[in-house]
């Protein structure tokens, strides 16, 4: 007869690490290190303490009222403006989603007293009125953020949206930076818009030019005359006002869209087909920083102050980090 | 006013025990010190308060404020008994004085804290996560009890529900105690996760922080203890929260925790677990005062 195997009684660190303790330490230490303080803490609230915010304009031509009298039946389709009325459907689209699936993105609200006010998420909140829910997904703000982060939390949420037209975005940019002006700052500069906004430089150089540009340039692309951005940044450059004139009505009859896609970067990116462009490292050599900068200027011209605005030339990283994006940038604009 | 909530969702890891010592010692060392007990078990409570049997039930309820007078016409609105469980019911409570000059405690009462805990509907339960915060910080011409302490110390009951998290929605500052063992890491875990939720909901400069991660119940004779502490030491986020002061297993911290025992500060100044308090929460009064 065999005997059985002696278990010997091991030490504290065998008896702990056995037991999978080592994938729980490493789990209950990540646990302790993204504390976003003031970011939002997401939370079921009750709709009864929903409202929406008096002083911030609405996107839609009714409220909670209306879509509750609609729900109960004490409002028909045919008392509304046509665009109310497509909203309205839009809405009861919305709310049987959210019936199904759920409300993936949670709205943003702040607490108002013992109630709380919508930040961001109007036409989901009406829906959640339409189901008649108890409670909404919400990411609870510590307070009212101001203007300019309010507007930036619409467009941030905006530019998810694919249907969002050229009209819409560059006139968001173009309100963005008044709000800033009517506050004493200067201008929005390229790496504000990318690192807040996440639009890359180059595209945010093309629609700032044209949020910038001459108002004929700007209707032209709210009434949608000029669709492609690439044209509009073109146009917007051009000073003399007869020119722009002959440049616009061009731009209408040959209804140029041009292939500029929404390069937000939290939209993944999509692969070109084919082969890719032919790339070659080439050993630039020691290069001094004024150097950096002269070529960069002659280069680029006016844009430089849009694409490099706040690079300090004397500080080292700074120069080589512009050099780099001056290259990437370069490159792109070979590749479009 | 700092506010002290000492959570951890994990029982019987000195939650109770060190409400006591560090509102004894701030106590003692001249801090208006506010206890509130919102553990059901009413222990917090138990060690300067009378408490009584609940009618018909097993839980405890705080006996007779010793200021309250049946014959005073002022009393007509109450029966002389208060808890921390009116907080959350009508919003106030009355504070009971202990047998020491700095320290005060609002008393638990086991059924009715039970209650509240119980809460489901959700309106009731937004209502009871900010009441505590309400009592503690609401202001009417001056009257706010932030004028009269210096320190609020919470004792919360083993869980992470809605009294813990009113608790934290109060506190200013947040203490972990913890074995060191398996389960108290995965408690480790629930805590953070309170405190990630609750500081993302604050604003920059009110933010909750954090004292630290106390190891309790530490016995140098247990290799596995030790190395746990070590492990948790090493580790990148957590290790610097981990306090280098331990609370050994020492016999007097258990006969503290007696009904009508004496305090630990009581003992002879060279006692080892009387120094190791002091030491514990000499650590503890530079994070929370001198921040």
């Amino acid at each position: 007869m065999t005997k059985p195997p002696i278990r010997r009684r091991t030490a504290g660190k065998n008896r702990f690490t056995e037991r999978g303790e080592d994938n729980l330490l490493s789990s209950v230490d990540r646990s302790f290190t993204d504390h976003h303080v003031g970011e939002g803490e997401l939370r079921f609230v009750p709709m009864s303490k929903i409202d929406f915010d008096p002083d911030q304009p609405r996107n839609l031509p009714f409220g909670q009222v209306e879509i509750e009298a609609y729900r109960d039946k004490k409002l028909s389709l045919d008392d509304l403006s046509i665009n109310a009325k497509l909203a309205m459907e839009a809405i009861v689209g919305l709310a049987s989603t959210i019936e199904e699936q759920r409300l993936i993105h949670p709205v943003t609200i702040y607490p108002y007293g013992e109630r709380y006010r919508v930040v961001e998420g109007e036409r989901r909140t009406l829906a959640h009125f339409y189901l008649n829910a108890a409670n909404i997904k919400a990411v609870v703000i510590p307070k009212k953020p101001d203007n300019i982060a309010l507007l930036e939390l619409q467009l941030v949420e905006n530019i998810q949206r694919e249907d969002l037209t050229l009209a819409e975005r560059v006139d968001t940019l173009a309100r963005i930076e008044s709000l800033f002006q009517s506050q004493g700052k200067s201008g929005l500069s390229l790496q504000y818009i990318e690192k807040r906004l996440g639009i890359k430089k180059s595209q945010g150089s093309l629609y700032m030019t044209t949020a910038r540009g001459p108002k004929d340039v700007r209707d032209a692309v709210v009434n949608g005359t000029i669709k492609s951005l690439r044209l509009a940044d073109k146009i917007a450059r051009v000073t003399d006002v007869d020119e722009r004139k002959i440049l616009i009505d061009q731009a209408a009859l040959a209804n140029i869209e041009d292939n500029v896609t929404w390069q937000g970067s939290k939209k993944p990116e999509t692969k070109k087909p084919g082969k890719p462009a032919a790339q070659k490292t080439l050993p630039l050599g020691r290069i001094a920083r004024p150097v950096i900068k002269t070529i960069i200027e002659k280069t680029l011209g006016n844009k430089v102050t849009e694409v490099f605005d706040g690079v300090n030339w004397d500080n080292d990283k700074e120069a080589v980090r512009a050099w780099r994006e001056f290259l990437s940038y370069v490159e792109k604009e070979f590749n479009d | 006013m700092k506010v002290l909530v000492i959570a951890n969702n994990k029982g019987g890891i000195g939650k109770t025990t060190l409400s006591k010592i560090i509102s004894e010692y701030f106590a003692r060392i001249g801090k208006r010190v506010l206890g509130v007990d919102l553990d059901p078990q009413c222990n917090f409570s138990r060690r300067f308060v009378e408490m009584v049997s609940g009618d018909g039930n097993a839980s405890l309820e705080p006996g007779l404020h010793p200021d309250y007078d049946p014959g005073d016409p002022e009393n007509d609105d109450w029966d002389g008994r208060s808890s921390t469980a009116d907080i959350y019911f009508e919003g106030a409570a009355a504070i009971y004085p202990t047998e020491l000059e700095n320290f005060s405690i609002i008393p638990a009462h086991g059924k009715r804290l039970n209650d509240v805990e119980r809460v489901t509907n959700a309106d009731a339960v937004s209502l009871v996560h900010d009441q505590l915060r309400q009592f503690l910080f609401y202001d009417e011409d001056g009257e706010s009890l932030a004028n009269d302490y210096d320190l609020v110390v919470i004792d919360t009951s083993p869980s992470k529900g809605p009294l813990t998290v009113s608790a934290v929605r109060a506190a200013t500052h947040m203490l972990i105690p913890a074995e060191m063992d398996q389960f108290s890491i995965e408690g480790l875990y629930g805590m953070s996760a309170m405190w990630s939720r609750e500081n993302m909901a604050r604003e920059k400069d009110n933010e909750l922080k954090l004292v630290g991660i106390l190891a309790n119940k530490y016995q140098k004779q247990r290799s596995d203890v030790d190395f746990v502490y070590s492990q948790l030491k090493a580790l990148q986020n957590i290790g610097p929260y981990l306090l280098n002061e331990k609370m050994h297993y020492w016999q007097a911290y258990a006969e503290a925790n007696m009904h009508n025992a004496g305090s630990i500060f009581d003992l002879k100044p060279s006692d080892k677990a009387r120094k190791e308090a002091e030491e514990i929460c000499r650590v503890l009064g530079e994070k929370l005062f001198n921040d």
